[in-house]
């Protein structure tokens, strides 16, 4: 009977027919970037006529969480200042979370925190391209997003076994579902064919030294983790910090004090970060359904 | 204020806006402090997340208001060795921190 859970719950997660669908710019994109001779100005161009998505790009890119502020001011410029990968890793957020927007917005918080505080855990380690780190932040729950749309039901489970039995997101979703949001992400990422950078930090933020190939990058998004729980920005399901890997530290050739500054950069930036919201405008006034 | 999923409300927060049905009747007033029989009850009725007094930004960045939640955040880290020396470090981080905004308001 449990085993049947575990394997329907599998099946429904790994249904394409609900999964959330990704603005149609971005698969047009993706084609163009595959060809070498296409200029960044097509690529933009394209992005920037869905204006909605245009305007909720530039709004991200110029949050501090980037380290840009206020200095972006076409899709264009974003492309060349932060690379298509880190582009493409903000619209799979924005449309991902759109749906969720409503009910989820700890979790967005909790996602926005982890962006600002792995892209300074990169700068601190003097990692190359930090905005691709900050990427990985903002995409490392995502798991947990589709998890809440496509089992509705078990992700209730999921919640009550953590207020009940005191756990860990994490814990609650191997004891309920018999796999975490980690494997999700693993999966996602491959059907969104996202860089394996990206897809590697998604998949082991809660074991980077199990990463294969790009440790640096779950390390970072690991203590960018613990960094947002610490100072309790948002919600990532539950009230606790997770273990900091001691390994992760080393990977990244940073000491506990190194962190200091981290935590300075992330409390100066906070206020401003969390007006990056990707909820309507309009949005709703504390209506719970009833 | 702070909008908060109803999994992270505890007993003694106040409700900072009304609960509505979904065609906009209040079921609960604003000002309304929550108890564990409510908060299920809420629960019961699909109620997912809530408005409480408190703003979250704030409080993430109130040097003192981290220290006191420490022992809460890694309360089943155990006796882990290096999970003991990590809180101990963010113990004295905030503290300085929260001495230091304290002398600062102090002059100012």
């Amino acid at each position: 009977m449990e085993e049947d859970l575990k394997t329907s719950a599998k099946g429904q997660i790994l249904s394409i027919r609900d999964l959330p669908t990704l603005p149609k710019v971005l698969d047009e994109v993706s084609r163009l970037v595959q060809n070498p001779n296409t200029s960044i100005e097509a690529i933009a161009k394209v992005i920037s006529r869905d204006q909605v998505l245009s305007a909720k790009v530039l709004k991200m890119v110029n949050s501090p969480v980037y380290g840009f502020p206020g200095r972006i001011g076409s899709i264009q410029h974003s492309l060349v200042l932060l690379g298509f990968n880190v582009i493409r890793g903000v619209i799979i957020s924005t449309s991902v979370f759109d749906i969720m927007s409503k009910n989820m917005e700890g979790l967005w918080e909790h996602s926005i925190g982890c962006a600002l505080a792995t892209g300074l855990v990169a700068r601190k380690a003097k990692l190359k391209d930090p905005e691709e780190f900050s990427v990985c932040g903002l995409l490392h729950d995502l798991g947990k997003v589709v998890a809440a749309v496509q089992l509705p039901e078990l992700h209730k489970a999921v919640g009550e076994a953590v207020r009940t039995q005191d756990l860990r997101w994490f814990e609650a979703e191997k004891a309920v579902l018999g796999f975490g949001h980690d494997r999700i992400n693993a999966w996602l990422a491959q059907h969104w064919h996202l860089p394996p950078t990206i897809k590697e930090a998604m998949s082991s933020h809660h074991h980077p030294e199990r990463a294969q190939f790009y440790p640096l990058h779950a390390a970072a998004a690991h203590v960018g983790d613990f960094v947002v729980r610490v100072f309790e920005y948002g919600s990532g399901g539950d009230d606790q910090v997770t273990p900091l890997s001691e390994k992760a530290l080393k990977i990244l050739n940073l000491s506990l004090a190194d962190l200091d500054e981290v935590f300075d950069g992330f409390a100066e930036n906070l206020g401003e970060v969390s007006g990056v919201s990707f909820a309507p405008e309009d949005a709703d006034p504390g209506k719970g359904k009833a | 204020m702070q909008k908060i999923p109803l999994t992270l409300a505890k007993a003694g927060m106040k409700l900072a806006k009304p609960i509505t049905k979904a065609n906009g009747m209040p079921i609960i007033a604003a000002g309304v402090e929550l108890s564990d029989a409510l908060i299920s009850r809420l629960d019961g009725m699909g109620v997912d997340k809530v408005f409480v007094v408190g703003d979250a930004v704030a409080a993430s960045q109130n040097p003192s208001e981290r220290v006191t939640r420490l022992d809460h955040l890694f309360r089943r880290m155990g006796d882990d060795p290096f999970m003991s020396k990590v809180q101990r470090h963010l113990r004295e981080y905030f503290t300085i921190k929260a001495a230091a905004d304290a002398a600062a308001n102090g002059k100012g």
